[in-house]
């Protein structure tokens, strides 16, 4: 059986690579037009022609998110830009718009097109109507529950994609246009101002029946479905996806790593049991998150799955510094400093090649070599003795005092 | 243009049969909003026809998995009592649809997803139309419906949907309050707490939904638009018979010479209302600044 593909979102061509060298089988990024997500910093088409080398010199994959829900004025070049993607050998499209679909299909035969979570697809019934009109693949809306998932994955032929981590729509994808009403950013053409997550005065035929203490909000927890991998995998499940194409190349590391290494364990072991899963959770929970749950996997959509007053993130680490060379013969690392830290901090390292190491940081030196005690100037280059072997590309965080 | 209004209850039906209208939208199973058993929609369904009025079914509520029986056995029945036409917002009903010999009488309403040319064409060529998304200009609508051969609806008048939701929010926020509240009996409404204006919003099995605070109304617009659109709605939802049967008759006899006394009209008699012309002068492509 094919193993399941682990899907990680890029912001930017080093997040791409990175969430390759961490572990996942392809990335799904934007271009600069057509995509959901305004504020990333969209590849330009040579940045797109190199992530799509780097994927396939590593037999990884890249997929392109075309994904906004067009207005005709959108739509100018989107012909050129399809043939450009298919030229470069872009594996497959993400695409919300049926008929931009079909046209594709005739003008960019080559690239494969995976129906994006927009249209939000519920059942078996959906994913045969849209395999008939052309799609090579489906992404599952997140209300579905892990039995529906399995009805409908072992109802079809066609591969199924769902999404495992990260953050969640509260409304049906694609169906929410509160954004445009309050703010005149359309949520569906990559201006979504989070109204979701806004506080909200509720009233029955014009009286109060709120709490000025705690206002309603329709904010959700992330999605953590750690529990429901094993599952997935089982069902036949051919993509697992990680939200988050605005996030930091430090989340898709940790994450990327911690889901590669749970998939992997599972194929050679056949589960996952307590004591590992709550072991990976934990990992999980290194990278910064709002709070997290398994959405609505096990079919409840109650209290439990919002966020009320409080958007309080679960985070446990800092990332504090990133390793661009290390120097085996002397035992130094050359880091790039991303946030603060001290001389006597006990740090972790963890990377492509190395699990969590923990050691406590003895010595550093900035660029002329002369002892520091402190890193706070984010993008100074610093040295680090260290008393372990590290590897360009790691990446050394620090646990919060508090945890 | 043919206009249809929604049917909310039986006894609007009669009423609304002896406006110059050309049918009734109304529903049961997978409908947000209606709730019409089964022999309601069959007596419905059959009057209208004994009046020479057009019968719509709006199945415009998601499709999960383990409801795919129920909706076989729902479009078997609506095969049977053989309506003119029916609203459709999940591929589900249209896989279904298609293998039952009832594509022709399709019509997609995606709600907020057909918002171009190209794509409204797409849905309109694969059953008997298609809805226009309601955040367009009075522009993009010219420019749209011009090329669908008047297989192009829109939403003319009602309160919009702004959000869709399978989540129990109300339910859920009373569930923290620890306060028990009877939902079916509740008129709700939601104020953002910088922003004054209080939109409606309802929650029963379905999930819940979130519609606009004003209600949306053509006048003028309506005069550019009426040559091209095929089927113009009328949404009475949240709104009472009164002003149901007002824009009814106001909509089946707007021309060029009264739109404008028409407007003032239910301007003064509704002076509650907010008539208001939703994105049809509003572009909504802002974008956070960075």
């Amino acid at each position: 059986m094919k193993k399941v593909e682990l899907l990680a979102p890029a912001k930017d061509l080093s997040k791409a690579k990175i969430a390759i060298d961490y572990g996942a089988d392809a990335v799904y990024v934007g271009g600069q037009n057509f995509s959901l997500r305004s504020r990333a910093s969209n590849f330009t088409y040579e940045d797109l022609r190199e992530i799509v080398e780097y994927a396939h010199q590593r037999k990884k994959k890249v997929y392109v998110t075309v994904n906004m829900v067009f207005h005709d004025e959108d739509l100018c070049g989107f012909r050129e830009y399809v043939r450009y993607l298919e030229s470069i050998e872009t594996d497959a499209l993400i695409i919300s718009s049926l008929a931009l679909m079909q046209l594709v299909k005739k003008i960019a035969p080559r690239l494969e097109c995976h129906i994006s979570t927009q249209l939000s697809t519920m059942s078996s019934a959906a994913v045969k109507a849209l395999k008939s009109l052309g799609a090579d693949r489906v992404v599952l809306g997140r209300e579905c529950s892990m039995e529906e998932i399995e009805d409908t994955a072992r109802n079809v032929d066609t591969e199924l994609e769902v999404f495992i981590h990260g953050g969640m729509c509260s409304n049906y994808s694609g169906r929410c246009v509160l954004s445009n009403r309050m703010t005149l950013r359309d949520a569906n053409r990559g201006g979504c101002a989070h109204s979701c997550r806004w506080k909200y005065r509720l009233y029955d035929n014009g009286k109060p029946v709120f709490d000025d203490n705690c206002l309603l909000s329709f904010s959700s927890k992330d999605l953590r479905a750690s529990a429901y991998l094993e599952r997935m995998i089982k069902c036949g499940i051919a993509s697992l996806k990680i939200e988050g194409r605005m996030k930091s190349e430090y989340y898709i590391a940790q994450v990327v790593k911690t889901y590669r290494r749970m998939i992997d364990e599972i194929y050679e072991k056949g589960e996952l049991d307590a004591t590992r899963l709550a072991y990976y959770d934990n990992e999980l929970s290194k990278a910064e998150n709002r709070l997290a749950d398994d959405g609505l996997l096990s079919g409840n959509c109650g209290r439990s799955k919002h966020l009320y007053g409080v958007n309080g993130a679960g985070v446990t680490h800092d990332y504090v510094a990133y390793v661009l060379d290390y120097d085996k013969s002397r035992n130094l690392a050359k880091v790039v400093v991303k946030n603060r830290f001290m001389v006597n901090d006990e740090l972790e390292v963890f990377g492509p090649a190395v699990d969590n190491e923990s050691f406590i940081n003895k010595l550093m030196f900035d660029e002329d070599m002369v002892p520091v005690d402190l890193a706070n100037k984010p993008t100074q280059i610093l040295y680090l003795r260290l008393p372990i072997e590290v590897h360009a590309k790691d990446m050394i965080r620090k646990a919060h005092h508090d945890n | 243009m043919k206009l249809l209004v929604t049917l909310y209850s039986m006894e609007q039906m009669k009423t609304l049969a002896k406006m110059k209208i050309a049918g009734l939208i109304f529903g049961g199973p997978f409908s947000l909003n209606y709730h019409f058993s089964f022999d309601e929609i069959r007596t419905i369904s059959q009057y209208l026809r004994d009046n020479q009025l057009e019968s719509y079914l709006c199945l415009d509520a998601f499709v999960h998995e383990h409801d795919l029986k129920k909706l076989e056995e729902y479009l078997d029945f609506i095969k049977e009592i053989d309506v003119d036409g029916i609203y459709y917002h999940d591929f589900a009903v249209l896989e279904a649809a298609n293998r039952k010999g009832l594509k022709d009488k399709l019509i997609y309403d995606g709600m907020t997803m057909v918002n171009n040319s190209l794509d409204a064409h797409f849905y309109a060529k694969m059953g008997k139309g298609v809805v226009l998304s309601r955040e367009l200009t009075l522009k993009e609508y010219q420019n749209i419906l011009k090329r669908l051969n008047k297989k192009g609806d829109m939403q003319i008048f009602g309160h919009l949907r702004m959000s869709y939701s399978r989540r129990k929010f109300l339910t859920n926020y009373f569930d923290l309050l620890e306060r028990k509240e009877d939902l079916s009996r509740g008129h709700y409404t939601i104020s953002e707490e910088q922003r004054d204006y209080q939109m409606p919003i309802v929650e029963d099995d379905y999930g819940t939904r979130i519609y606009t605070d004003y209600v949306y109304a053509l006048f003028d617009e309506l005069l550019l638009l009426k040559d091209d659109i095929g089927r113009a709605i009328i949404d009475g939802l949240f709104l009472s018979d009164e002003i149901i049967y007002d824009f009814s008759r106001l909509y089946s006899e707007i021309n060029g010479n009264n739109a404008r006394v028409l407007k003032e009209m239910m301007a003064n008699k509704y002076p509650g209302i907010d008539f208001n012309s939703g994105y049809l002068y509003l572009k909504t492509n802002k974008v956070k600044e960075s």
